[in-house]
């Protein structure tokens, strides 16, 4: 979920995109696509066309699967699909910042505004254990290089002159990764980024977005001699709106051209029977494996624990590994389907060669409006699947569902209670991460989830946590 | 249709009746966003303003879409709902 105006933007490109891959139009249309929706009024709120231009080329871009850092800013957007069909996408790149839609927002941290009048107080120089503050031109100075940015002078203002500014993706970032380049427009160091999307759902601007599997996924169910399966994240309730619950889904994706869908609640049912086991037979604790955020996390930046992560796939992985040795068919396509940027490279690294390519929940409305299919009216079979995952499997998607799963599982198995922790949210993760490294905190299971009320407030969702909740917590009880 | 044309269509009768589109191309658009609005609103209105949930209202590419006793409002924003509904408020209070 993000602002909505943002949002729109991105959606209305992208479901531009998926209509002319529908039609079979895109390759001689994607370079006027520009230009059209400029004609129709479509605006993403820039200064000028030249920069309209130039931010719809990035999104179209990244929109048929191609990170923009890695093009030719002088390729045309047909150029960039023709060579995009012949290269595999890279590991890494997954979220770019647009640099073409990144407004290099103002980089000083403390800002003394007009509102400082110079007053006799002059508290801020006080305050300031740097002496960074001056009295230049009638008015407070910060010395940038003495300034440490400690916010002292901001606090003790009693105008509320001074402010403090951070660039929203730098301060959504629990990792860092995001800083400015030489130019000042902001960069993300892929070598530090976990992937987990906070940043895309951060910028006002929506200069940050993912590559997508859009094209990819329309062009698997256009090939009639490949049968493709859709692997729906527990998270999906509520987010197709009020009236559409898990029979319409089934039957819009089967409309659309998928052979099965798979609730992946009947993986993480897998995922509980096992981890569960693990702790039985593991000394010391046991951290979730099915957060790929979280996991990223734990490798990179605590490796001395990362033995600690569960050696069971996540659920993903484990129900797409079991349906595909169900199924006898040669060319079965895998898609998950969820609210997760993670996935998208957990996919492309432990899923390599079994999962085929990862949608957001975003993503696929925008398949599904493109070929003219409405959830909500859809007509539903008297019957529909037949797997029907545990209460406690569908409750992976909320913050604490994990825990309370395997907790009570390994009550089952053992008769004996678990010490857990939990943190929902990077930030989160971090400082128990932190704690857990240096000793401090003793727990057998330890659940940790990269977005901030689990993944119901990923940031490939259409509906907000909160309300996702509710709906939830209505359904299951 | 502008927002007086509207306002004076919906004036006539004391319960207004907001149907919002909740269709797959509305949604994606963003009604859930209005859906939270308006059911806050209606608590404000003291339940004289209905919120009912409809599956198309035929306008897809103008989405989202909502209907207000009837008359409807493409390309729907909770600011443009807000200013019918004070509108409406305001004639009934001059008679």
């Amino acid at each position: 979920m993000m602002s909505s105006d943002v949002a729109k933007i991105r959606r209305r490109v992208l479901t531009e995109v998926a209509q002319l891959a529908f039609a079979g139009k895109l390759q001689q249309e994607i370079n006027s696509l520009p230009r059209r929706l400029i004609d129709a009024g479509f605006t993403t709120k820039r200064c000028c066309q030249y920069h309209e231009k130039a931010v719809l080329k990035d999104l179209i871009t990244l929109a048929i699967g191609v990170s923009p850092e890695t093009v030719d800013p002088e390729a045309t957007l047909a150029e960039i699909l023709t060579d995009s069909q012949s290269l595999q996408p890279a590991g890494d790149h997954l979220v770019s910042i647009l640099k073409s839609a990144c407004d290099a927002c103002p980089i000083d941290r403390i800002v003394v505004t007009d509102a400082c009048r110079n007053c006799a107080a002059h508290s801020c120089v006080n305050a300031c254990p740097k002496d960074a503050i001056e009295i230049v031109n009638n008015r407070a100075f910060v010395n940038r290089e003495r300034c440490v940015e400690c916010g002292l002078c901001v606090k003790s203002c009693h105008f509320g002159a001074i402010i403090e500014l951070e660039r929203p993706c730098t301060r959504a970032c629990a990792v860092s990764a995001i800083g400015p380049d030489e130019e000042g427009a902001n960069v993300i160091d892929h070598g530090k980024c976990v992937e987990c999307g906070a940043c895309i759902s951060a910028c006002p601007f929506g200069a940050i977005a993912v590559r997508s599997d859009l094209l990819k996924v329309i062009n698997m169910l256009k090939a009639k001699q490949t049968q493709v399966v859709g692997f729906i994240a527990p998270s999906y309730v509520g987010q197709f709106g009020p009236l559409v619950e898990w029979a319409a889904l089934e039957a819009g994706l089967k409309k659309l051209g998928f052979s099965a869908v798979v609730p992946v609640a009947a993986g993480a049912d897998i995922i509980i029977e096992l981890e569960a086991l693990e702790l039985v037979q593991k000394d010391g604790f046991l951290m979730n494996s099915c957060c790929p955020a979280f996991k990223n996390l734990v490798q990179r930046y605590f490796p001395e624990i990362a033995s600690h992560i569960s050696h069971t796939a996540s659920p993903m992985i484990e129900i797409v590994k079991n349906i595909r040795k169900q199924s006898a068919h040669q060319t079965l396509k895998c898609i998950f389907i969820g609210p997760c940027v993670a996935k998208k490279g957990e996919a492309l690294r432990e899923g390599k060669s079994i999962v085929d390519a990862v949608l957001t929940f975003e993503e696929l409305a925008v398949i599904l409006v493109a070929a003219g299919i409405n959830l909500a009216e859809i007509e539903v079979p008297s019957i529909g699947t037949t797997v029907r995952p545990s209460t406690a499997a569908r409750k992976f998607c909320v913050a604490g569902g994990v825990k309370q799963a395997i907790t009570e599982r390994y009550q089952q198995m053992t008769g004996q209670q678990l010490k857990t922790a939990a943190a929902a949210g990077l930030k989160e993760c971090r400082k128990l991460l932190t704690l857990l490294a240096a000793g401090k905190i003793e727990a057998d299971f330890v659940e940790g989830m990269g977005c901030e009320a689990g993944c119901i407030g990923g940031p490939g969702t259409l509906v907000d946590a909160k309300r996702a909740h509710s709906v939830l917590s209505r359904l299951i009880k | 249709m502008t927002i007086a044309d509207i306002v004076k269509k919906v004036a006539n009768g004391d319960r207004v009746i907001i149907e919002v589109c909740v269709g797959t191309a509305c949604h994606l658009m963003g009604s859930p966003q209005l859906v939270e609005f308006l059911e806050d609103l209606s608590r404000h209105f003291n339940h004289q303003v209905e919120v009912q949930f409809v599956s198309c209202l035929n306008r897809c590419h103008d989405g989202p879409c909502v209907k207000i006793n009837g008359c409807l409002l493409p390309n729907a924003t909770c600011e443009t709902i807000e200013e019918i509904l004070l509108q409406v408020v305001d004639n009934e209070r001059r008679g």
